[in-house]
């Protein structure tokens, strides 16, 4: 490279990345990275994003650390970020889908777009009677900068809409 | 708004905050209008370059420690608006974020290590080679046909061509 170094500043003082030791259980390394905390900018979004939200019951402020992934898959001690661990993870944990009628707590959510995958995951921890219907509850986190909030399946941020839902377990 | 400020919205911040997978944000940017009045800004050149850079480093300005950084949801667009321009200095740009492995910007250099393998992919589809022939002998003068080359070998020192 020949121009002067762009990002100089950011390899200069920045935190190197760095993942924790984690695995399928195929014993198949999983690729991970713990996020660092957020700026004031990504917290007040995260308030801004939860306003109108009334059917939202928040768990935890926003942090780093961890994503969706890393909630439903670490114990939210990193973040995981590509498509390829998260299929690695489905298929040698023995996950399967099922339907969103025989969802039950301790099951997985993925919203996952047509072509572009999945976007985010979340963890089924109620399944709550609204009038005759049972309405699976997610606990989800957000982003690795965002929070944590329990919700519907169906009320979600608008960059889900569109997306495919898909109950995911690992049930025999 | 002007085409940097556009890059720095909310609803682009709310994307990168809310999309978990560096692919899937990749594709969600490209469709987004802000990236799109960008590139149109680009191709209009009313935004070079030298504009893009001196935008960046301006940015890093804000680069703290241990902490976010404040414009990587805009660097994550501005990636994807710049993606095939053909400048040099623009794929400098990318293969340097791309190579990074800080906290600060782990979503930004994840976009660029995709926005970088489909701008070389799409700059060598797209390369252009011009070969400059000097004093082509005319048929009554210079050597007889048979010893002017025909074809010209060059190895691959390609020019990148601008893609549109």
């Amino acid at each position: 490279m020949t121009s002067p170094r762009l990002f100089g500043i950011a390899r200069l003082i920045g935190t190197p990345e760095s993942g924790i030791a984690l695995a399928t259980s195929a014993s198949r390394a999983i690729e991970n990275a713990q996020a660092v905390a957020p700026d004031e900018r990504a917290r007040a979004l995260y308030q801004a994003s939860r306003k109108g939200k009334i059917g939202w019951t928040n768990r935890r402020d926003a942090c780093g650390v961890y994503n969706c992934f890393g909630l439903v898959w670490a114990s939210r001690r990193t973040s995981i970020y590509e498509v390829s661990e998260i299929e690695k993870i489905l298929s040698d944990d023995a996950y399967r889908r099922i339907d969103e009628a025989t969802a039950c707590i301790g099951d997985i959510v993925i919203y996952r777009h047509q072509t572009l995958g999945p976007l985010h995951a979340g963890l089924v921890v109620e399944a709550r009677l609204v009038g005759s219907a049972v309405i699976p509850y997610i606990l989800s986190k957000w982003s690795d900068s965002y929070g944590e909030d329990i919700h519907s399946y169906l009320d979600v941020p608008q960059q889900y809409l569109g997306c495919g839902i898909e109950f995911w377990t690992d049930r025999p | 708004m002007l085409p940097f400020d556009q890059l720095e919205a909310d609803s682009v911040a709310q994307l990168a905050f809310t999309v978990a997978t560096p692919s899937a944000l990749y594709g969600l940017l490209a469709q987004h209008p802000s990236v799109a009045a960008f590139k149109t800004a680009l191709g209009t050149r009313t935004i070079d370059a030298d504009d893009v850079l001196q935008r960046v480093r301006v940015w890093l300005g804000d680069f703290v420690p241990r902490i976010r950084f404040r414009h990587e949801a805009a660097l994550c667009a501005l990636v994807v608006a710049v993606e095939s321009h053909g400048s040099k200095q623009i794929g400098e740009f990318i293969e340097e974020l791309a190579s990074l492995h800080v906290a600060e910007l782990s979503m930004a250099s994840r976009v660029a290590r995709i926005a970088n393998k489909r701008r070389k992919a799409t700059l060598s589809a797209n390369t252009a080679v011009i070969v400059k022939l000097g004093n082509v002998p005319s048929r009554t003068g210079g050597p007889r046909q048979d010893q002017v080359p025909s074809r010209v070998l060059i190895p691959n020192s390609f020019t990148s061509a601008r893609v549109a």
